[in-house]
């Protein structure tokens, strides 16, 4: 209650960016490091945000318990550095699912007002 | 006789002496324009002189110089001659003053950074290395430890693979540079709120 009344969000609940990246790892499933989630979020969302901002939500969601992460292979393009990859865990799913089911409701019957179809 | 106030000249003696030394010291690969003939020169310095004196008008200049106890040389400021003979010879030498000046200032010119990068843009960045910029790689030393690996790797990879190939090199750089300035600046501003906030406690405590 005190964070509705301050405005902050409260443990159970997605930012918005929060929720992009998460579809992103979700849809990249394998393949979800950081630069691929970069460009997902950059081509599908048609949303600029810098490797930066990615990498500190990232950060943010695995102390939630959202994501885990394990290291891959190291390249010769990323200079010998080792890929990290994402993989979304059940509390993110309950989370993004939460967040999802509440944007649709909160447009429901505004879909004329919105000019899409939910 | 018009007055003729040449105190622009001044301004734009002690600029061109900046511009000479900056230009002598930067490195090569960094000057992307080199203006070898001479209808490039003047292509470069009319505009630029035209804008210089829109700019720094005599008054304004002597005023700002002035103001700083910079030592200037108002140069025909005023300047009646009364013989007739001096008058072309006057001409002659403030068109030559004021000629000298813009061939020097048009080393910092911002016209010809503009030309410089205009040149880039359409490819003849031949001499930019295609490398991260060493500068700002330093820069993701401040990045949280957490992650400061994976993010260095991934700017790596979507800089040689994906940017460098489709913009060239100069405009990767700067893509480079400008992902690691706006990922730094979320960074830097936590610190300097958690800063401020230690400061405040500390009044507090006091």
């Amino acid at each position: 209650m005190q964070s509705r009344i301050n405005g902050t969000q409260s443990p159970g609940t997605l930012g918005e960016f929060e929720t992009l990246v998460l579809l992103a790892i979700l849809r990249l499933r394998d393949e979800a490091y950081g630069m691929r989630i970069h460009l997902e979020i950059e081509d599908r969302a048609d949303r600029q945000c810098s490797l930066g901002a990615l990498y500190t939500t990232l950060d943010r969601l695995e102390q939630k318990g959202y994501v885990s992460s394990s290291l891959g292979e190291a390249t010769r393009e990323r200079g010998g550095r080792a890929k990290k990859y994402f993989q979304i865990k059940a509390a993110g799913q309950r989370a993004l699912k939460n967040s999802y089911a509440a944007t649709r409701k909160m447009a429901e019957g505004l879909e004329p007002q919105l000019g899409v179809v939910l | 006789m018009r007055k003729v106030q040449i105190s622009t000249a001044t301004g734009s003696t002690i600029g061109g002496l900046i511009a000479v030394l900056g230009v002598r010291y930067i490195p090569k690969q960094y000057q992307y324009l080199t203006i070898k003939t001479e209808l490039e020169l003047w292509v470069c310095l009319l505009p630029m002189f035209i804008a210089f004196l829109l700019v720094f008008r005599p008054m304004f200049l002597k005023k700002f110089l002035g103001a700083f106890g910079v030592p200037h040389l108002d140069m025909n400021v005023d300047f009646k001659p009364k013989l007739l003979i001096i008058k072309p010879l006057w001409f002659i030498s403030s068109v030559s003053v004021l000629t000298m000046q813009f061939i020097i200032v048009s080393a910092i010119s911002p016209l010809v950074l503009v030309l410089r990068a205009g040149s880039l843009i359409v490819g003849l960045n031949k001499e930019v290395p295609s490398e991260t910029p060493k500068s700002a790689k330093l820069l993701l030393l401040l990045a949280p430890k957490s992650y400061r690996e994976n993010l260095v790797g991934d700017l790596e990879q979507e800089f040689r693979t994906i940017v460098l190939p489709q913009y060239g090199a100069w405009r990767a750089r700067w893509w480079y540079r400008w992902q690691v300035a706006c990922s730094l600046l979320p960074i830097i501003w936590n610190s300097l709120k958690r800063a401020a906030g230690l400061a405040l406690l500390w009044k507090l405590i006091k």
